[in-house]
């Protein structure tokens, strides 16, 4: 039993009413936050040039972009999926005419193996999986120093976090469904309580038409724009210049922006190429000793997702610009979870570490990269 | 789990909030016990077990004084915390001094590729503070396994300290299992946990956001300004973001109605690197004082016992030659102090002050840096040009602010202020709700507590 002195009880009434007024306006505003999954945009409607802005989207809302063309239009031929870390991977890479019915980008935030696997089961049960190769991006280990391999965020969307809730007997089955719903729970949290979500659904900013042409847009108005938001955080700068914007005729808009194969375009990025810039810190790796069991498990579960629906699926493990630092712990950790799946078809791009041209920066390789992976997936005889 | 996560602060917290006065008097320590084994397990059950043995086996080996010779049962007693503190934090290290081979290194896989347990360093300090004040007969064994785990898991200070004696809190422990109506503080708890939280975010966070700016660019291209702005980023990064969490911790305490001791008091205010060091992470500098300074012979030998401990201080804070370094700098600085005293104490408090702060922050990159790399940044530093570089005035701005807040208000005017003379701001609930609320909306830009390294 606790017992309260009246200045004490007054202090906690003011403080849960005005807390509690807060978390509701919060969950308010996330509510109203257009998902793209109930109305999905058809990315095979897009022309050549044309870009789908993000800016103004929590990375929930950009990932739904993706879910709902994924649930819901033809799947391509290929299909890829992983994380932000091949996000300019674009179809022409694989040649000229590349476009979304041949190559499509799936990546959304900072997605992971465990995350990818129940993204492809959801698709899979929709049979919109794509039809002859899944590309699955595996973040290099020496990238967050073995983050966002099997360790994830809270970036997926909550039905697809459940659609992986499988289990031999009931008593697996429950403990399954227990540890989802504690990811589940915190899944909501991270999504609700989040000051992007906050302020973007206050501004209600996902709901205009988000299509933009660079090409067709005045050269003059292109660098134009409100010079004093450049004083502002980076993080609070595309949250206010997202919000209801009267044209997306310029370029800061372009920056992450969809184009029609799924893809960023590297060009509107800024980059600074830095060696080594990921410390790979002994306190804070991503994953150790005992976790190649894990790795091995998801990928094993992908891979079987494939080959039951007849669909090759290539493991990619792309390089870090980097020094040489393939005996860092987390490199052998993964080392050991590939020894463990020699079945599995897995493209090991980590010695392609010192050549600047195949990067943007650190941790994102440049189309040159891309141009290098598919001629290695043709010689692994995975194209036609 | 971290202080600053939406779990831990939504979840979590209420609900053992909640338990912990809901349930009868004597079931209250294992509440506390059940629900910190909780907040450290869902780091992962190894760590988790590695540091339950530890527990088990110094609350069972101080049964042994008396029984066994002296010495014998200190060096037992103590030989499994410490061989997990060497084994999990120190492995790597003495391997790489010793440049061990990878054939030698893969028999010791398992250890040196585990995780670091979280606060390892601060749990393993406070059984071996437990065990040498039994043999010393300061205090007596407790024959309370559940208050002996209580004082060694409670969440609060279980990760980043403070360290913690026994004879401190095992009357507030016993107080909890008796006392059958609790009146804890929930304001000052509140208040403290909602500042803590948005130090962190928003003033240690951001600095080293702010620190990243200038690693973006080969150290080549940084001017002299950009070079004293990152150490002052540094030197506030490291600060507030120890502070953020002891605060934290004080008001989680206080939550449930134990008294932690103020691990900082204002350390930058110091006008000597003694002083500092008796300001700053308190606990840890009493800690080695009692348990190792005192015990070499004090002041017998000052310069080698001083240069000893502070080695030992950073190698407690990190396994590499850099924390060495930091702890022998700091050493020397107060070796120095030591012989030129009479001249010291004799500049004026804002110029001592300022000397202390500056000296003091040359140091912190080498929590940063490799040795190497810290030697060519002082190098660079000396000829670097002055001139404006990758940091303008908006930088200037924001370090201005968390310079004045360091040393231009006292924290006994709004952070540890008697209820007597309350402060209409800090101390109002919707000041503290306002910003609970907005730390908790932000915590995705937070990282995690520097000191949960350690």
């Amino acid at each position: 039993m606790l017992q309260l002195p009246r200045h004490q009880c007054r202090w906690l009434t003011v403080f849960g009413l005005g807390f509690g007024a807060l978390v509701g306006i919060a969950l308010w505003s996330s509510l109203g936050l257009e998902s793209f999954r109930d109305r999905p945009f058809d990315f095979h409607t897009m022309r050549p040039n044309e870009l789908f802005v993000v800016r103004g989207l929590t990375r929930r809302q950009e990932g739904s972009v993706k879910v709902g063309f994924a649930e819901a239009y033809a799947p391509p031929q290929i299909g890829l999926y992983g994380n932000h870390v091949f996000q300019h991977f674009g179809a022409e890479a694989f040649g000229p005419s590349g476009d979304a019915s041949y190559f499509f980008n799936f990546w959304y935030a900072n997605l992971a193996l465990p995350e990818i696997y129940r993204y492809l089961r959801h698709v899979e049960r929709l049979g919109q999986l794509p039809k002859k190769l899944i590309l699955i991006q595996i973040t290099s280990p020496n990238l967050d120093n073995g983050l966002f391999i099997i360790n994830y965020g809270h970036e997926l969307l909550p039905d697809l976090l459940l659609s992986g809730a499988e289990g031999e007997g009931p008593a697996e089955r429950t403990l399954h469904y227990t540890y989802l719903g504690w990811q589940l729970l915190g899944n909501v949290l991270h999504e609700t309580l989040n000051y992007n979500t906050l302020i973007l659904g206050l501004t209600r900013s996902g709901t205009s038409n988000r299509l933009v042409d660079p090409t067709a847009c005045d050269p003059d108005s292109v660098t134009s724009g409100r010079a004093w938001l450049r004083h502002l955080p980076g993080g609070l700068q595309s949250i206010v210049e997202g919000a209801k914007p009267r044209s997306y005729c310029q370029v800061r808009f372009w920056r992450g922006a969809f184009r029609r194969d799924g893809s960023t375009d590297a060009r509107y990025e800024s980059y600074a190429l830095i060696q080594d810039e990921d410390p790979l810190r002994d306190t804070e790796r991503g994953i150790n000793a005992g976790d190649e069991q894990a790795i091995a498990r998801q990928m094993q579960a992908i891979d079987a997702l494939g080959r039951r629906n007849a669909v090759k699926v290539a493991f990619v493990v792309p390089p870090a610009y980097e020094t040489d630092r393939r005996n860092s712990v987390v490199n052998q950790v993964f080392d050991r979870a590939l020894a463990l799946v020699p079945d599995l078809t897995v493209v090991d791009d980590r010695d392609m570490r010192t050549d600047p041209a195949l990067f943007m920066d650190y941790r994102h390789p440049s189309p040159k990269y891309f141009r290098a992976l598919v001629d290695e997936l043709r010689r692994c005889a995975l194209l036609d | 789990m971290n202080f600053n996560s939406p779990e831990f602060l939504v979840l979590f917290l209420p609900t053992t909030f909640v338990v912990f006065y809901v349930v009868p008097a004597r079931l209250r320590l294992i509440v506390l016990g059940v629900a910190s084994i909780v907040f450290y397990g869902v780091s992962g059950l190894a760590v988790l077990g590695a540091f339950l043995a530890a527990i088990l086996w110094a609350y069972t080996t101080a049964f042994l004084f008396g029984h066994w010779p002296r010495r014998v049962t200190i060096a037992v007693a103590i030989s499994l915390p410490a061989l997990f503190l060497v084994m999990f934090k120190y492995l790597n290290f003495i391997f790489n001094t010793v440049q061990a081979g990878p054939e030698f290194r893969s028999h010791f896989w398992v250890f040196y590729s585990v995780l670091l347990p979280a606060g390892i360093s601060f749990y393993t300090f406070e059984l071996i503070s437990y065990v040498i004040d039994v043999a010393d007969r300061k205090i007596e064994p407790d024959r309370s396994l559940q208050r002996f785990v209580a004082f060694a898991t409670f969440f609060p200070h279980l990760i980043a300290g403070p360290i913690m004696r026994y004879a401190n809190l095992r009357d507030q422990l016993r107080a909890l299992q008796t006392t059958p109506v609790l009146k804890p503080d929930i304001g000052s708890g509140l208040k403290l946990l909602s500042i803590g939280l948005i130090g962190k975010i928003f003033v240690a966070d951001i600095c080293g956001v702010a620190v990243e700016r200038a690693k973006q660019v080969p150290l080549e291209q940084l001017t002299a300004i950009d070079q004293w702005t990152e150490i002052g980023f540094w030197s506030m990064q490291i600060y507030y973001d120890f502070w953020a969490y002891s605060i934290m911790a004080i008001g989680l305490g206080r939550l449930f109605c134990v008294e932690l001791p103020v691990n900082f008091r204002e350390p930058y205010l110091s006008e000597n690197p003694r002083e500092f060091w008796r300001r700053w992470h308190v606990t840890l500098s009493y800690w080695l004082r009692d348990y190792v300074y005192i015990r070499m012979g004090g002041r017998e030998n000052y310069v080698r016992n001083i240069l000893v401990v502070f080695s030992l201080v950073g190698l407690w804070h990190g396994a590499g030659w850099n924390f060495v370094a930091w702890g022998l700098y700091h050493g020397m600085l107060v070796v120095i102090y030591h012989a030129t005293a009479p001249v010291w104490d004799r500049l004026p408090r804002a110029v001592a002050v300022a000397l202390c702060f500056v000296l003091v922050s040359l140091g912190w990159p080498l929590f940063f840096l490799s040795l190497g790399d810290y030697i060519a940044f002082l190098l660079h530093l000396a000829s670097a040009p002055w001139r404006v570089g990758v940091y303008g005035p908006k930088h200037w701005l924001y370090l201005g602010a968390i310079l004045f807040l360091t040393f231009g208000v006292r924290e006994r005017d709004w952070l540890y202020n008697e209820p007597s003379r309350r402060n209409r701001l800090t101390d109002s609930p919707v000041f503290a709700a306002v910003l609970m609320f907005t730390g908790l909306v932000c915590v995705s830009l937070s990282s995690t507590f520097i000191y949960f390294r350690f």
